[in-house]
C-alpha cells in the first residue's frame, strides 16, 4: 500500500512538473492578442473598470481573468482605461503585458492533465496506465495553445474534469448520496457559467440517475437525486454569479438605455435578451468548420503570424494528431461497443467501464449533433469537450478490451503503452513551434502540414 | 483470439504507428549549398557556373491540372510550394487526347504586377503567347482526335507568381482546368525530355 501511494506521488509529482513546463511556462508569449483574447481582454477590463455591458459568455471565466489582472497588477503603468471598449478601437495599448490577464487560464489549464489523470485513475484504478494516458491532455497542442491564451475554455475543461471525476467517483464508487449528487451539480454549474456548451455535461447526473435506478433504487428517489444535481446547485451558481456580475458592473444612471434594458430582461429571464445575443453571433468565418469535421482537425485556426521575410512565427490551434486519431478511433470504436450491447445483445464484462463509455459516447454525439443545428458560425475551437471525451473513451476501452492483460501485467501491452506516450511526445515537440510562436522557414512550416483537412497556411490568412 | 495474441496485435499496431511518425518526423536530407549550374543557348552551353543555392533549381512534379494560387513563391494547391519565387521557368507538358477533335477555347490568367511570358503549345505548334503584364488571355486552336501533345511554358522574372490554364470545346458552355478530364477529353502524363534538346530560349538547369 505504501508503495502504491509512493508510485501515485511519483506520477502526480512527474505531471505537475511536466504541466508546469508545457503549460504554464512563459505563458505571456506572444506579447500580443490571441484568437478571441481581444474579446475576453476587453470583457475582463469592464468588470475592472466596473462598467456594465453585455457579454456573450457568462461571468464566471472573465472574472477570473479580471482577478489575474488585478491580483498581478502588470499594467499598472499602462494606460488601460479605454481597454473595455477594445473591440471597438480594436487595439491594445503598446506596453501591455498579458501576465495578468492569462495568469488564471493558464494555471487552471495547467492543473487540467493532473485532473486528467485523477479522472483516468478513478474510473479505472491502474495507477501505470492512467499516468500513461494521461499524456493523451498532457501533449496535446490544441489544448495547450487554448490554455495559454486568456480564453474561457482552459478554466472551463478545469471545472469539466472535477465535474468528470465527481461523475466518476458516484458511479464506479456507488455513492448515490445527497451531497454527491448537488456536488456534481455545482461543478456542472461552474463550468456552465464560464462557457454556456457545458451545459451538455448536464447529461451526467442523468445518466448517475439512471445507473442509481438500475441498481435497484426506486424511480422516485432517483429522479429526486437528478432534480438536486440538475436544479438547485445550477440554479444557485447562476444567480450567485448574475447578481456578481451585477454589484462588480453595476448599472449607472449614466449607461447606456439598451445595456439596462438587456440586464433587466437578463434578470427576468427574458428570451428577448437571448435572441438579441444571437444576432449579433458571427454567421460566415472563414476560420469556421462544420462540427462533423472536427474529429478529423478540420480546421485549423491560425492565433498569430509575424515575418521578417525569411522565416516567420506561428500560433496555431492545431492538435496532437498522434491524441486526436486515437479519440476519433475511440469514438468510433465506442459507437461500435455500444451497437454491440444494443442490437447484438453483447454481454459487456466490466459493466461499470461500459457504463462510463457508453456515456461518454452520448455525451460526444449529442454534443456535436447539436452543434449541427446551431445556426452560427462554429470553430475547431468549440471541440474541446468532445476531445477530452474521445480521450477518456480511449482509456476505458484499452482497459476494456486488455483487461485480462492488465490483470496478468502483460508485458506487451505496457511495452505498447509506454512506446504510444513516447510517439505521442515526440509528435508533440514536432508541431510545438506552432503552439509556442517558434520561429519556421516556409519548408519546415510544409512539413507539418500532413492533411490538406486542417488547412494549414504559411502566409497569413485574410 | 488468445490472449497473448491479442496484445501482440496492439503490440504491431503501435510499432506499425511508431514507423509512421518516425517517417513524417524524419528531417529530410540538407540541401547541398551549392549547385552546380550551366546557361545553355540554342542547344548549346554558353557558361558553367557554381553558386550559392539561394533557390529549387530543377523539379519534376506530376500535377493534376493548372492551378497555381497568387502567392510570391510558386504553389501549387496540392503539392504546396515548390520552392521558387522569382526567374522561375516553368514547363508543363500533357497529353491531351480528344475523342472526336474539334476546336478548342484556352484560357490562361496570370497575376497583375508582374513579368510573366508564356506560350501555348499544341503537338509541337504555338497557338498563342503573351508577354508583359497579362491578366487573361484566349487562344483557340483545332485539336486532331486522338492524343495531342500540350506545352505551356511560363517564365517569370519579378513580382507575384500565378498561373492558371483553362480549356473548353467551343461547342461546350462548362470550362475546364488543363488537366481536369471532361467527358469526351482526358489527360495523361507526357514524359519529359531534357531540356535543352527542345528548347531554343536560353534556360538555367543544373549540370548533371
Amino acid at each position: 500500500m505504501k508503495q502504491k501511494h509512493l508510485v501515485l506521488l511519483a506520477y502526480t509529482s512527474i505531471i505537475l512538473i511536466a504541466s508546469y513546463f508545457i503549460y504554464f511556462r512563459n505563458y505571456h508569449i506572444p506579447e500580443d492578442t490571441l484568437w478571441d483574447e481581444i474579446y475576453t481582454i476587453s470583457s475582463a477590463y469592464s468588470y475592472i473598470n466596473r462598467e456594465a455591458r453585455v457579454e456573450y459568455h457568462p461571468p464566471l471565466g472573465l472574472a477570473f481573468i479580471a482577478l489575474g489582472e488585478v491580483l498581478l497588477q502588470p499594467n499598472s503603468t499602462v494606460e488601460t482605461q479605454g481597454l473595455s471598449k477594445a473591440i471597438d478601437v480594436g487595439a491594445i495599448p503598446p506596453g501591455f503585458s498579458f501576465k495578468g490577464v492569462r495568469f488564471f487560464p493558464a494555471l487552471l489549464g495547467s492543473l487540467c492533465p493532473l485532473l486528467f489523470f485523477i479522472l483516468l485513475y478513478l474510473s479505472v484504478p491502474n495507477i501505470h496506465f492512467a499516468g500513461l494516458f494521461s499524456s493523451l491532455y498532457l501533449f496535446d497542442n490544441a489544448l495547450i495553445v487554448q490554455s495559454r491564451g486568456a480564453h474561457l475554455e482552459g478554466m472551463q475543461l478545469f471545472f469539466i474534469l472535477m465535474g468528470l471525476s465527481c461523475f466518476v467517483y458516484i458511479v464506479t464508487r456507488g455513492n448515490f448520496s445527497k451531497a454527491a449528487y448537488a456536488c456534481l451539480g455545482f461543478l456542472v454549474g461552474l463550468a456552465i457559467i464560464i462557457k454556456v456548451n457545458s451545459a451538455i455535461l448536464l447529461i451526467l447526473p442523468i445518466a448517475a440517475g439512471a445507473m442509481q435506478y438500475t441498481t435497484g433504487c426506486s424511480r422516485r428517489k432517483a429522479i429526486a437525486r437528478i432534480s438536486i444535481a440538475l436544479a438547485i446547485p445550477a440554479a444557485i451558481v447562476l444567480l450567485a454569479m448574475l447578481k456578481m456580475h451585477l454589484l462588480a458592473a453595476p448599472l449607472q444612471n449614466e449607461q447606456p438605455p439598451g445595456v439596462k434594458r438587456y440586464f433587466n430582461q437578463m434578470t427576468s429571464m427574458n428570451p428577448a435578451a437571448f435572441d438579441r445575443l444571437a444576432k449579433v453571433m458571427p454567421q460566415n468565418d472563414a476560420n469556421a468548420s462544420h462540427p462533423m469535421s472536427w474529429p478529423v482537425g478540420h480546421k485549423s485556426i491560425q492565433y498569430r503570424w509575424s515575418t521578417d521575410m525569411k522565416n516567420s512565427r506561428f500560433v496555431y490551434f492545431q492538435g496532437n494528431p498522434a491524441a486526436w486519431w486515437v479519440g476519433f478511433c475511440a469514438i468510433v470504436m465506442g459507437i461500435a461497443l455500444v451497437i454491440a450491447r444494443y442490437v447484438f445483445g453483447l454481454d459487456p464484462h466490466s459493466k461499470k467501464i461500459f457504463f462510463m463509455i457508453q456515456t461518454y459516447v452520448l455525451v460526444y454525439a449529442v454534443y456535436i449533433i447539436t452543434l449541427v443545428f446551431v445556426d452560427r458560425a462554429l470553430y475547431l475551437t468549440h471541440y474541446m469537450i468532445p476531445l477530452v471525451l474521445s480521450f477518456l473513451v480511449a482509456y476505458l476501452l484499452f482497459c476494456y478490451i486488455f483487461f485480462k492483460e492488465i490483470a496478468n501485467k502483460s508485458k506487451a501491452v505496457y511495452c505498447a503503452a509506454a512506446f504510444y506516450v513516447v510517439q505521442l511526445f515526440a509528435v508533440y515537440v514536432f508541431f510545438s513551434p506552432l503552439s509556442y510562436y517558434h520561429e519556421l522557414s516556409r519548408r519546415d512550416f510544409n512539413r507539418r502540414a500532413w492533411n490538406n483537412l486542417w488547412e494549414l497556411h504559411y502566409d497569413q490568412e485574410p | 483470439m488468445t490472449r497473448s495474441r491479442r496484445a501482440h496485435y496492439l503490440a504491431a499496431i503501435v510499432l506499425l504507428t511508431g514507423m509512421f511518425y518516425t517517417m513524417m518526423l524524419w528531417p529530410p536530407a540538407p540541401i547541398p549549398q551549392k549547385i552546380n549550374m550551366m546557361l545553355v543557348c540554342n542547344q548549346e552551353p554558353i557558361e558553367s557556373m557554381a553558386q550559392q543555392r539561394t533557390w529549387k533549381s530543377w523539379s519534376h512534379d506530376y500535377i493534376d491540372k493548372v492551378d497555381f494560387p497568387v502567392g510570391w513563391e510558386l504553389t501549387h494547391y496540392r503539392l504546396g510550394s515548390l520552392g521558387a519565387k522569382t526567374n522561375i521557368f516553368l514547363d508543363l507538358r500533357t497529353i491531351m487526347s480528344s475523342q472526336d477533335g474539334g476546336e478548342y477555347e484556352y484560357t490562361v490568367i496570370t497575376d497583375y504586377f508582374s513579368l510573366s511570358e508564356i506560350m501555348i503549345s499544341i503537338n509541337g505548334k504555338p497557338i498563342g503567347s503573351h508577354k508583359g503584364d497579362l491578366v487573361e488571355s484566349r487562344f483557340v486552336a483545332h485539336l486532331a482526335p486522338g492524343d495531342n501533345l500540350l506545352e505551356i511554358n511560363y517564365i517569370q522574372t519579378v513580382g507575384l507568381n500565378s498561373l492558371k490554364v483553362f480549356y473548353r470545346p467551343l461547342n461546350s458552355k462548362r470550362t475546364y482546368y488543363v488537366g481536369q478530364d471532361s467527358d469526351r477529353t482526358h489527360f495523361a502524363p507526357a514524359p519529359f525530355a531534357r531540356a535543352q534538346q527542345r528548347m531554343s530560349a536560353a534556360i538555367v538547369y543544373p549540370s548533371a
